[in-house]
């Protein structure tokens, strides 16, 4: 009836089932292949100077661990210290390619790497979010995030990945134009429901302009949203709206529609054969701007590793957030809001991705200041902001009891510090976090609900 | 791969419990697949969810918005998260026969 219960490699949980991982098989050989490769600055066009770096610099003083929400939230457990994690990468590193490892092992905690530690590392690095809180704080900035993400693509490039970032992640997104697998009757068929709704909701109709070549702005979501946070979509909507732009969302007929780029979490080889798409989309319809929606890995994807793979001349158009046009055009007083109509106490949590990476603190605060009369503060914010633990494609992750981890780790640790906000609403503008909280909410039974920046934005508008 | 037996035939689940060819459902699979999520018994509510999300899928080829299921349904999320305690992604797709919804959602 039902599937065997695989057996643990590493702890309580079996995020990579058999089929993926296929323990007992011989992978050594491959894995040191394809480490050898991303030691090589030819071969790892990304981050191959602090991966170096940080293989190469560890003290081991621990300052990572003392903000580690896993290692915390497990009560210090030694398998979850940021430095163990990196440390199974590293000594692999030692062992294989540097002089003192290979002749001394002992002397330098280099270590042969066997079948079963590489069953270990592998679910290991799907234990860590790359939130990389432990990375701002390291003084020596070591990036402990970078040497998973490395693991991770080593073992991609030997065949292991979550099925859910990439069969249905990164090649269903390629083949059909988003993760999701929306084809494009299904997206008009919701775009006309979302007018409806907003019809509804509003007393007013809009046109939500699907396709339109050589508009200024072509916004494009996390597919996810239209099926499972479609009061995000209905909100952006009704801002482009309201500030009078030309604008529009495009479907599937026109290549990509979909902002995510799961390879961010694991290949840069999916990760470009993705943003390649995602470029010859907006080219081909011609816009000035795009505007990524409400979806943090996206944006660390479009605004900032864009640069370091596609040339400025072979990508003719700006990409903002919707966030900075929402804070923008409050400033400008081209969007009115009447910040009575959200009465109840909002609080803001920052996405890894926008916040600690893309630096993206105050204009999601200003917006909500402008349309919510009772903002209130998480403690730690901004630069030290928990990671709701939804992060690098955990959110759609729960096979082998997996969602337990995501509750009882990163998500207890969250649902504590909303709890001691009194907020009913917690707004954030990251798809994955929005994933991660419906789940939190649950869970630790919360009295509160989440919702985007930009619903409560449009919630507030006054025509 | 898992499998379920329902009528003696055997259906094909995906590791998450999905059936694999969704046009090997019916409603004695259904019901089969309910039982697995826990649900003894499938009232006229279930029903309601589960045709429209059948329907919905046989048109689209995806599952529909979850504010649409609720809107055509007539139920709130709540209401669909007691009749389906996984949800309506994981728990009611997934009695009502559809591929388990991919991407962010």
């Amino acid at each position: 009836m039902s599937a065997a219960v695989p057996q643990k490699v590493f702890d309580d949980y079996r995020v990579l089932p058999d089929e993926v991982l296929k323990p007992g098989q011989p992978r050594v050989e491959k894995f040191l292949q394809a480490m050898r490769k991303s030691l090589q600055q030819k071969e790892n066009w990304t981050f191959w100077l602090p991966y170096i770096l940080s293989l190469d610099t560890c003290m081991k003083c621990g300052t990572c661990a003392e903000v580690c929400p896993v290692y915390q939230a497990t009560g210090r457990r030694e398998i979850y210290h940021p430095v163990f994690r990196a440390d199974m990468l590293r000594k692999i590193y030692k062992r294989y390619f540097t002089l003192p490892g290979r002749l001394f092992p002992w002397l330098v905690g280099a270590e042969d790497l066997t079948e079963e530690k590489l069953d270990a590392l592998a679910e290991s690095v799907y234990r860590c979010t790359i939130c990389r809180r432990c990375s701002y704080v390291c003084p020596v900035a070591i990036d402990n995030g970078v040497i998973v993400r490395e693991a991770r693509k080593i073992l991609d490039e030997i065949g292991i990945a979550p099925g859910e970032l990439k069969e249905k992640g990164t090649r269903l997104q390629l083949k059909v134009g988003n993760a999701t697998g929306m084809p494009t009757a299904a997206f008009l068929d919701m775009v006309e429901f979302l007018e409806d709704e907003i019809e509804e909701t509003r007393g007013y109709r809009i046109k939500i302009p699907v396709d339109k070549e050589g508009a200024e702005y072509l916004l494009m979501h996390n597919a996810g949203d239209y099926l499972a946070f479609a009061e995000t979509v209905m909100g952006a909507a009704e801002v482009m709206h309201a500030a009078g732009v030309d604008w529009t969302l495009n479907s599937p007929n026109t290549g990509i529609n979909d902002a995510v780029n799961y390879g961010v979490f694991y290949s840069d080889v999916e990760f470009s054969a993705v943003i390649k798409a995602h470029v010859e989309t907006a080219r081909k319809l011609g816009i000035k701007k795009l505007v990524v929606g409400e979806c943090g890995h996206a944006f660390e994807a479009l605004k900032y590793l864009i640069l370091r793979l596609i040339p400025p001349e072979e990508r003719p158009f700006e990409v903002i957030s919707i966030l900075e046009l929402e804070d923008r055009w409050l400033r400008e007083g081209r969007l009115k809001v009447d910040p009575q109509k959200n009465p109840e106490p909002v609080t803001f949590h920052d996405s890894c991705k926008l916040g600690r990476l893309g630096g993206m603190f105050e204009e999601p605060r200003r917006i909500l200041k402008a349309c919510c009369p009772d903002f209130r503060e998480m403690t730690p914010n901004r630069e030290m902001s928990l990671c709701c633990g939804g992060g690098s494609g955990f959110a759609i992750m729960e096979k082998g009891g997996f969602l337990k981890f995501r509750m009882e780790t990163y998500g207890r640790l969250k649902a504590e510090q909303l709890k001691a906000t009194g907020a009913k609403v917690v707004a954030c503008a990251c798809s994955n976090c929005k994933a991660q909280f419906r789940e939190i909410i649950n869970y630790h039974k919360l009295p509160m609900r989440y919702a985007g920046v930009s619903e409560l934005l449009a919630n507030a508008l006054v025509r | 791969m898992p499998s379920i037996n329902v009528n003696g035939v055997e259906i094909e689940q995906d590791e998450d419990g999905f059936i694999v060819d969704p046009n090997l459902w019916n409603e004695d699979v259904a019901k089969a697949l309910a039982a697995q999520e826990g649900i003894s018994e499938l009232t006229d509510e279930h029903w309601k969810v589960v045709n429209y999300l059948r329907n919905y899928y046989l048109q689209f080829q995806i599952a529909p918005m979850i504010r649409k299921l609720c809107k055509e349904t007539g139920f709130s999320l709540k209401k669909i998260y007691e009749l389906f305690p996984s949800g309506p992604a994981k728990g009611a797709c997934k009695v009502a026969g559809l591929p388990k919804p991919t991407g962010c959602v």
